[in-house]
């Protein structure tokens, strides 16, 4: 949100901007492999490509909706940023994500002993190319993210847990039972409203899928959850105005509910 | 109403599920590489493609896809 904010004072184009507005928050990896892991392929597939689509129909809509005149004085967004620690070569850093990348599937996959392979070949190539400076800022930024989602992972499942023991499965088959237009529309409106961080609200989808909620509604959750909420709207409103801001979250739980319908639909 | 131990005993089952090893050891991977897109990916490389300078299609792709290399 700040980002956002930030990149649009410096001349970014609405459309990109809103595309990463909507994106940002619902697209880590972490999340991602979550969802794979505890939900299932076809929804960690259905929330990466309907995110993907999404980011960028939203972002394409509001830049018809609202456009603007591309301003050829256009800035230097870079300016404010701060300057990365690390910088290393492009060979080099494709090299490295490629190699992580693809543990990350194989390991999600359950195929462990290629991805322990693969992990042999990632250590040479650290030992050759990164310095020891190198790995102990990796290190500190991982571990930063762990420690800043764990409090919120813990917080979230056993919410989670305590939501499947305590909501009656009829409540939850009544309204997101099935893939009904009503149920995906409901799932939608719910996820945009409350606040969730992508990664503990995957335990929540778990939990209330347990209960009976169809495999549309719970992409509809995925899609709206994370990226918009109650105070990130308000946030909104003071940034962009009442007008894009109501057109923005009108987009995000109209196509998110057709999204996770049609999901459901292939799905079943 | 269930009982006390039987109340206790789900929770732990639904907490176990949500840590199994299995899960576990895909997000260390994950982790991994959203530590290093913070370190070794500059954001300023990242920012300059969103300018309404920049091609269309190359602007909404880079915008989307920096939803998972810049986590906000």
């Amino acid at each position: 949100m700040p980002l956002f904010s930030g990149i649009r004072k410096r001349g970014a184009g609405l459309g990109p901007a809103i595309a990463f507005l909507y994106s940002g928050p619902a697209l880590d990896i972490p999340p991602l492999v979550y969802s794979f892991a505890l939900l299932g392929k076809d929804i960690g597939l259905g929330t990466l490509i309907g995110i993907t689509l999404l980011a960028v129909t939203i972002g394409l809509a509001m830049s018809r909706i609202y456009p603007e005149s591309r301003s050829e004085s256009s800035l230097d967004i870079t300016a404010a940023l701060p300057e990365t620690t690390r910088t290393k070569s492009l060979p080099v850093l494709v090299v490295f994500f490629g190699l992580l990348l693809a543990i990350m599937i194989l390991t999600t996959d359950r195929s462990y002993i290629l991805s322990l392979i693969l992990f042999g070949v990632l250590v040479v190539f650290l030992l050759f190319f990164f310095s020891r400076d190198d790995m102990v800022e990796w290190g500190k930024a991982t571990f930063q993210f762990v420690r800043s989602i764990i409090p919120w992972l813990l917080v979230g499942s056993l919410g989670a847990a305590l939501i499947s023991i305590l909501l009656p499965e009829t409540i939850v088959s009544d309204y997101v039972g099935g893939n009904s237009l009503t149920s995906c529309f409901i799932s939608s409106v719910i996820g945009s409203l409350l606040y969730f961080c992508s990664l503990a609200q995957v335990p929540f989808i778990r939990a209330l899928m347990d209960l009976g909620m169809g495999k549309g509604p719970a992409l509809a959750l995925q899609l709206t959850g994370a990226a918009i909420s109650l105070p990130s709207m308000l946030v909104l409103l003071k940034i962009m105005g009442p007008k894009k801001t109501l057109t923005y979250i009108g987009l995000v739980v109209g196509l998110a509910t057709i999204a996770a319908y049609v999901f459901g639909l292939i799905v079943g | 109403m269930p009982g006390l131990g039987e109340f206790f005993s789900v929770i732990i089952e639904f907490l176990l599920r949500c840590f199994s090893a299995n899960v576990l050891t895909g997000l260390i991977p994950a982790f991994l590489i959203a530590g290093a897109v913070n370190v070794f990916i500059p954001p300023a490389v990242i920012f300059k493609y969103f300018g309404a300078k920049t091609n269309r299609a190359l602007a909404y792709a880079v915008a989307t896809i920096s939803g998972i290399v810049i986590s906000v």
